[in-house]
Protein backbone atom coordinates (compact mmCIF):
# COMPACT_ATOMS: atom_id res chain seq x y z
CA UNK A 1 0.00 0.00 0.00
CA UNK A 2 1.88 2.86 -1.24
CA UNK A 3 -0.23 5.54 -0.94
CA UNK A 4 -2.23 6.41 2.46
CA UNK A 5 -5.98 6.03 1.72
CA UNK A 6 -7.82 6.30 5.54
CA UNK A 7 -11.00 4.96 4.01
CA UNK A 8 -9.34 2.16 2.85
CA UNK A 9 -6.81 1.41 6.30
CA UNK A 10 -9.96 1.57 8.36
CA UNK A 11 -11.95 -1.11 6.28
CA UNK A 12 -8.84 -3.04 6.42
CA UNK A 13 -8.51 -2.66 10.38
CA UNK A 14 -11.45 -4.56 10.70
CA UNK A 15 -10.23 -7.59 8.94
CA UNK A 16 -8.17 -9.38 11.22
CA UNK A 17 -6.27 -10.87 9.26
CA UNK A 18 -4.97 -7.30 7.65
CA UNK A 19 -4.98 -5.54 11.19
CA UNK A 20 -1.01 -5.30 11.45
CA UNK A 21 -0.59 -4.71 8.13
CA UNK A 22 -3.49 -1.41 8.19
CA UNK A 23 -1.61 -0.24 11.63
CA UNK A 24 2.02 -0.31 9.54
CA UNK A 25 0.69 1.62 7.37
CA UNK A 26 -0.47 4.38 9.71
CA UNK A 27 2.65 4.19 11.67
CA UNK A 28 4.60 5.25 8.45
CA UNK A 29 1.83 7.43 7.66
CA UNK A 30 1.72 9.98 11.29
CA UNK A 31 5.14 8.58 12.97
CA UNK A 32 7.28 11.86 12.12
CA UNK A 33 4.70 14.43 12.65
CA UNK A 34 3.36 13.04 16.11
CA UNK A 35 6.99 12.50 16.93
CA UNK A 36 8.34 16.11 16.66
CA UNK A 37 4.78 17.45 18.52
CA UNK A 38 5.97 15.62 21.56
CA UNK A 39 9.54 16.55 21.46
CA UNK A 40 8.77 19.92 21.19
CA UNK A 41 7.03 19.19 24.66
CA UNK A 42 9.26 17.13 26.22
CA UNK A 43 12.53 18.13 24.10
CA UNK A 44 14.53 15.17 24.77
CA UNK A 45 14.61 12.41 21.61
CA UNK A 46 15.18 9.41 23.92
CA UNK A 47 11.64 10.82 25.94
CA UNK A 48 10.01 11.67 22.45
CA UNK A 49 11.18 8.35 21.42
CA UNK A 50 9.45 6.60 24.37
CA UNK A 51 6.48 8.34 24.27
CA UNK A 52 6.14 7.73 20.57
CA UNK A 53 6.28 4.39 21.24
CA UNK A 54 3.95 4.26 23.86
CA UNK A 55 1.36 6.34 21.73
CA UNK A 56 1.41 3.53 19.04
CA UNK A 57 1.46 0.69 21.39
CA UNK A 58 -1.50 2.52 23.26
CA UNK A 59 -3.38 3.11 19.77
CA UNK A 60 -2.69 -0.74 19.21
CA UNK A 61 -4.01 -2.01 21.80
CA UNK A 62 -7.04 0.21 21.44
CA UNK A 63 -7.42 0.06 17.94
CA UNK A 64 -10.98 -2.33 17.96
CA UNK A 65 -12.28 0.51 19.70
CA UNK A 66 -11.29 3.47 17.50
CA UNK A 67 -14.58 5.14 15.87
CA UNK A 68 -14.32 6.54 12.64
CA UNK A 69 -16.59 9.10 13.76
CA UNK A 70 -13.14 11.15 14.08
CA UNK A 71 -10.44 11.39 12.38
CA UNK A 72 -7.43 8.98 12.69
CA UNK A 73 -5.09 11.91 13.39
CA UNK A 74 -7.26 13.50 15.64
CA UNK A 75 -7.16 10.39 17.67
CA UNK A 76 -3.72 9.79 17.38
CA UNK A 77 -2.75 13.31 18.71
CA UNK A 78 -5.16 12.90 21.57
CA UNK A 79 -3.31 9.60 22.47
CA UNK A 80 0.12 11.71 22.17
CA UNK A 81 -0.66 14.56 23.88
CA UNK A 82 -2.16 12.81 26.75
CA UNK A 83 1.45 10.73 27.10
CA UNK A 84 3.00 13.85 26.65
CA UNK A 85 1.35 15.74 29.99
CA UNK A 86 1.43 11.99 31.92
CA UNK A 87 5.13 12.34 31.41
CA UNK A 88 5.79 16.00 32.48
CA UNK A 89 3.38 15.43 35.41
CA UNK A 90 5.12 12.31 36.72
CA UNK A 91 8.99 13.95 35.60
CA UNK A 92 7.95 16.91 37.98
CA UNK A 93 6.73 14.64 40.97
CA UNK A 94 9.96 12.12 40.34
CA UNK A 95 12.42 15.14 40.62
CA UNK A 96 10.28 17.27 43.05
CA UNK A 97 10.54 19.93 41.73
CA UNK A 98 7.82 22.57 40.80
CA UNK A 99 6.62 23.37 37.32
CA UNK A 100 9.19 26.33 37.19
CA UNK A 101 12.21 24.39 38.43
CA UNK A 102 11.15 21.52 36.19
CA UNK A 103 10.58 23.51 33.34
CA UNK A 104 13.94 25.21 33.30
CA UNK A 105 15.69 21.87 34.18
CA UNK A 106 14.79 21.03 30.80
CA UNK A 107 15.83 23.68 28.90
CA UNK A 108 19.04 23.78 30.66
CA UNK A 109 19.40 20.19 29.38
CA UNK A 110 19.64 21.85 25.71
CA UNK A 111 22.86 23.35 26.07
CA UNK A 112 24.74 19.97 26.17
CA UNK A 113 22.08 17.82 24.09
CA UNK A 114 24.10 16.61 20.95
CA UNK A 115 20.44 16.67 19.09
CA UNK A 116 19.70 20.39 19.30
CA UNK A 117 21.14 22.03 16.47
CA UNK A 118 19.79 25.98 17.69
CA UNK A 119 21.28 28.59 18.54
CA UNK A 120 21.20 31.45 21.24
CA UNK A 121 18.07 33.24 20.16
CA UNK A 122 16.58 29.43 19.23
CA UNK A 123 17.46 28.10 23.45
CA UNK A 124 15.94 31.34 24.19
CA UNK A 125 12.84 30.50 22.17
CA UNK A 126 12.84 27.62 24.00
CA UNK A 127 13.13 28.99 27.28
CA UNK A 128 10.09 31.34 26.80
CA UNK A 129 7.99 28.47 25.55
CA UNK A 130 8.33 26.32 28.96
CA UNK A 131 7.25 29.49 30.87
CA UNK A 132 3.57 28.32 29.02
CA UNK A 133 1.33 26.05 30.96
CA UNK A 134 1.39 22.52 29.42
CA UNK A 135 -2.05 22.99 27.07
CA UNK A 136 -0.96 26.51 26.05
CA UNK A 137 2.26 25.06 24.99
CA UNK A 138 0.30 22.21 23.15
CA UNK A 139 -1.71 24.78 21.60
CA UNK A 140 1.14 27.39 20.52
CA UNK A 141 2.94 24.60 19.32
CA UNK A 142 0.32 23.14 17.44
CA UNK A 143 -0.55 26.93 15.98
CA UNK A 144 2.91 28.12 15.54
CA UNK A 145 4.69 25.42 14.25
CA UNK A 146 2.45 23.03 12.61
CA UNK A 147 0.02 25.69 10.97
CA UNK A 148 -2.88 23.64 12.13
CA UNK A 149 -6.34 24.98 12.45
CA UNK A 150 -8.46 26.25 15.34
CA UNK A 151 -11.07 23.36 14.40
CA UNK A 152 -8.97 20.66 14.79
CA UNK A 153 -6.52 21.32 17.56
CA UNK A 154 -10.64 22.03 19.03
CA UNK A 155 -10.90 18.39 18.12
CA UNK A 156 -7.72 17.03 19.54
CA UNK A 157 -7.82 19.08 22.78
CA UNK A 158 -11.84 19.60 23.32
CA UNK A 159 -11.54 22.88 24.15
CA UNK A 160 -13.48 25.62 22.15
CA UNK A 161 -12.28 27.48 19.05
CA UNK A 162 -12.94 30.52 21.22
CA UNK A 163 -11.17 29.64 23.61
CA UNK A 164 -8.19 28.58 22.07
CA UNK A 165 -7.84 31.92 19.77
CA UNK A 166 -7.67 33.65 23.37
CA UNK A 167 -4.74 31.04 24.66
CA UNK A 168 -2.55 31.46 21.48
CA UNK A 169 -3.27 35.38 21.66
CA UNK A 170 -1.78 34.97 25.48
CA UNK A 171 0.59 32.86 24.56
CA UNK A 172 2.66 34.89 22.03
CA UNK A 173 2.28 38.37 23.76
CA UNK A 174 3.97 36.01 27.02
CA UNK A 175 6.96 34.63 24.72
CA UNK A 176 6.92 38.18 23.12
CA UNK A 177 7.46 40.10 26.59
CA UNK A 178 9.97 37.15 27.90
CA UNK A 179 12.14 37.91 24.88
CA UNK A 180 11.91 41.62 24.89
CA UNK A 181 13.18 41.76 28.31
CA UNK A 182 15.96 38.74 27.37
CA UNK A 183 17.00 39.72 24.58
CA UNK B 1 -1.69 39.34 14.11
CA UNK B 2 0.89 41.67 14.89
CA UNK B 3 3.02 39.88 17.98
CA UNK B 4 2.83 37.09 16.28
CA UNK B 5 4.97 38.89 12.72
CA UNK B 6 7.38 39.49 15.55
CA UNK B 7 7.99 36.50 16.96
CA UNK B 8 8.13 34.62 13.53
CA UNK B 9 10.35 37.93 12.40
CA UNK B 10 12.88 37.01 15.32
CA UNK B 11 12.90 33.28 15.78
CA UNK B 12 10.85 32.07 13.15
CA UNK B 13 9.54 28.21 12.73
CA UNK B 14 12.82 26.79 11.77
CA UNK B 15 12.91 23.17 13.57
CA UNK B 16 16.40 23.50 16.28
CA UNK B 17 15.77 19.65 17.01
CA UNK B 18 17.71 16.86 15.46
CA UNK B 19 16.78 12.76 15.49
CA UNK B 20 19.68 10.30 14.84
CA UNK B 21 20.34 8.98 11.21
CA UNK B 22 17.75 6.57 9.77
CA UNK B 23 15.56 7.30 12.92
CA UNK B 24 12.27 7.48 11.01
CA UNK B 25 13.08 4.99 8.39
CA UNK B 26 13.64 2.61 10.94
CA UNK B 27 10.80 3.29 13.38
CA UNK B 28 8.13 1.47 12.17
CA UNK B 29 9.70 -1.70 11.91
CA UNK B 30 11.12 -1.24 15.46
CA UNK B 31 7.65 -0.78 16.63
CA UNK B 32 6.15 -3.04 14.51
CA UNK B 33 8.42 -5.85 16.01
CA UNK B 34 7.29 -4.62 19.71
CA UNK B 35 3.59 -4.64 19.32
CA UNK B 36 2.22 -7.41 21.01
CA UNK B 37 0.59 -10.07 19.19
CA UNK B 38 -3.45 -9.57 19.01
CA UNK B 39 -5.81 -13.10 19.57
CA UNK B 40 -7.87 -14.36 16.18
CA UNK B 41 -11.38 -14.21 16.90
CA UNK B 42 -12.99 -17.54 17.22
CA UNK B 43 -15.12 -19.02 14.59
CA UNK B 44 -18.75 -17.71 16.04
CA UNK B 45 -20.32 -20.21 18.19
CA UNK B 46 -23.05 -22.55 16.23
CA UNK B 47 -26.23 -22.57 18.93
CA UNK B 48 -28.44 -26.00 18.19
CA UNK B 49 -32.05 -26.28 18.71
CA UNK B 50 -31.29 -28.25 21.97
CA UNK B 51 -29.38 -25.03 23.89
CA UNK B 52 -31.89 -22.86 22.56
CA UNK B 53 -34.84 -24.94 23.79
CA UNK B 54 -33.28 -25.86 27.01
CA UNK B 55 -33.64 -23.03 29.24
CA UNK B 56 -37.64 -23.51 27.88
CA UNK B 57 -37.29 -27.50 29.16
CA UNK B 58 -35.74 -26.75 32.41
CA UNK B 59 -38.42 -23.74 33.49
CA UNK B 60 -40.95 -26.69 32.77
CA UNK B 61 -39.41 -28.92 34.96
CA UNK B 62 -39.38 -26.90 37.77
CA UNK B 63 -42.86 -25.59 37.51
CA UNK B 64 -43.64 -29.17 37.27
CA UNK B 65 -41.91 -29.80 40.08
CA UNK B 66 -43.65 -27.10 42.04
CA UNK B 67 -46.73 -27.84 41.48
CA UNK B 68 -46.15 -31.65 42.17
CA UNK B 69 -44.44 -30.56 45.85
CA UNK B 70 -47.45 -28.30 46.62
CA UNK B 71 -49.89 -31.11 45.80
CA UNK B 72 -48.02 -33.59 48.28
CA UNK B 73 -47.54 -31.55 50.90
CA UNK B 74 -50.53 -28.99 50.73
CA UNK B 75 -53.13 -32.66 49.85
CA UNK B 76 -56.16 -32.81 47.54
CA UNK B 77 -59.48 -31.88 49.23
CA UNK B 78 -61.60 -35.35 49.52
CA UNK B 79 -64.06 -35.22 46.59
CA UNK B 80 -66.49 -37.57 48.56
CA UNK B 81 -66.76 -35.40 50.87
CA UNK B 82 -70.46 -34.97 52.07
CA UNK B 83 -71.34 -31.69 52.83
CA UNK B 84 -72.91 -32.23 56.17
CA UNK B 85 -72.64 -35.57 58.14
CA UNK B 86 -75.91 -37.70 58.61
CA UNK B 87 -75.47 -36.50 62.65
CA UNK B 88 -75.44 -33.25 61.11
CA UNK B 89 -78.69 -34.01 58.77
CA UNK B 90 -80.20 -35.61 61.58
CA UNK B 91 -80.28 -32.37 63.71
CA UNK B 92 -82.76 -30.80 60.33
CA UNK B 93 -86.33 -30.18 61.31
CA UNK B 94 -88.73 -31.81 59.19
CA UNK B 95 -89.96 -28.29 57.89
CA UNK B 96 -86.65 -27.35 57.05
CA UNK B 97 -86.38 -29.98 54.99
CA UNK B 98 -90.32 -29.51 53.05
CA UNK B 99 -88.64 -26.04 52.84
CA UNK B 100 -85.70 -26.76 50.98
CA UNK B 101 -87.64 -29.62 48.68
CA UNK B 102 -90.23 -27.33 47.74
CA UNK B 103 -87.48 -24.64 46.61
CA UNK B 104 -85.55 -27.29 44.62
CA UNK B 105 -88.81 -28.57 43.01
CA UNK B 106 -87.87 -31.85 43.82
CA UNK B 107 -90.77 -34.55 44.17
CA UNK B 108 -91.00 -37.75 46.08
CA UNK B 109 -89.63 -39.81 43.41
CA UNK B 110 -86.99 -37.70 42.67
CA UNK B 111 -86.09 -37.38 46.36
CA UNK B 112 -86.42 -41.42 46.91
CA UNK B 113 -83.73 -41.49 43.62
CA UNK B 114 -81.58 -39.50 45.05
CA UNK B 115 -81.50 -41.01 48.69
CA UNK B 116 -81.14 -44.40 47.60
CA UNK B 117 -77.75 -42.97 45.12
CA UNK B 118 -76.56 -41.63 47.97
CA UNK B 119 -73.40 -43.13 49.51
CA UNK B 120 -74.60 -45.35 52.39
CA UNK B 121 -71.69 -43.93 54.32
CA UNK B 122 -73.82 -40.90 54.72
CA UNK B 123 -76.30 -42.45 56.98
CA UNK B 124 -74.33 -44.30 59.15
Amino acid sequence: MDTYNEKEIIALLQDPKRQREAFECIVKQYSEQLYWQIRRMVLSHDDANDLLQNTFIKAWINIDYFRAEAKMSTWLYRIALNECLTFLNKQRAINQLSIDEADAEMVNKLEGDSYFSGDKTQRLFQKALHTLPDKQRMVFNLKYFQEMKYEEISEILGTSVGALKASYHHAVKKIESFLKECL
Amino acid sequence: MKEEDELLRKCGTKNPFTVPEGYFENFSKELMDKLPEKEMPLSEPVITTWQRVKPWIYMTAMFCGLMLSVRVFVGRPKQDTPIFTAAEAAEFSDEYVETIMEHSMMDDYTLYQYLTEADTETYN
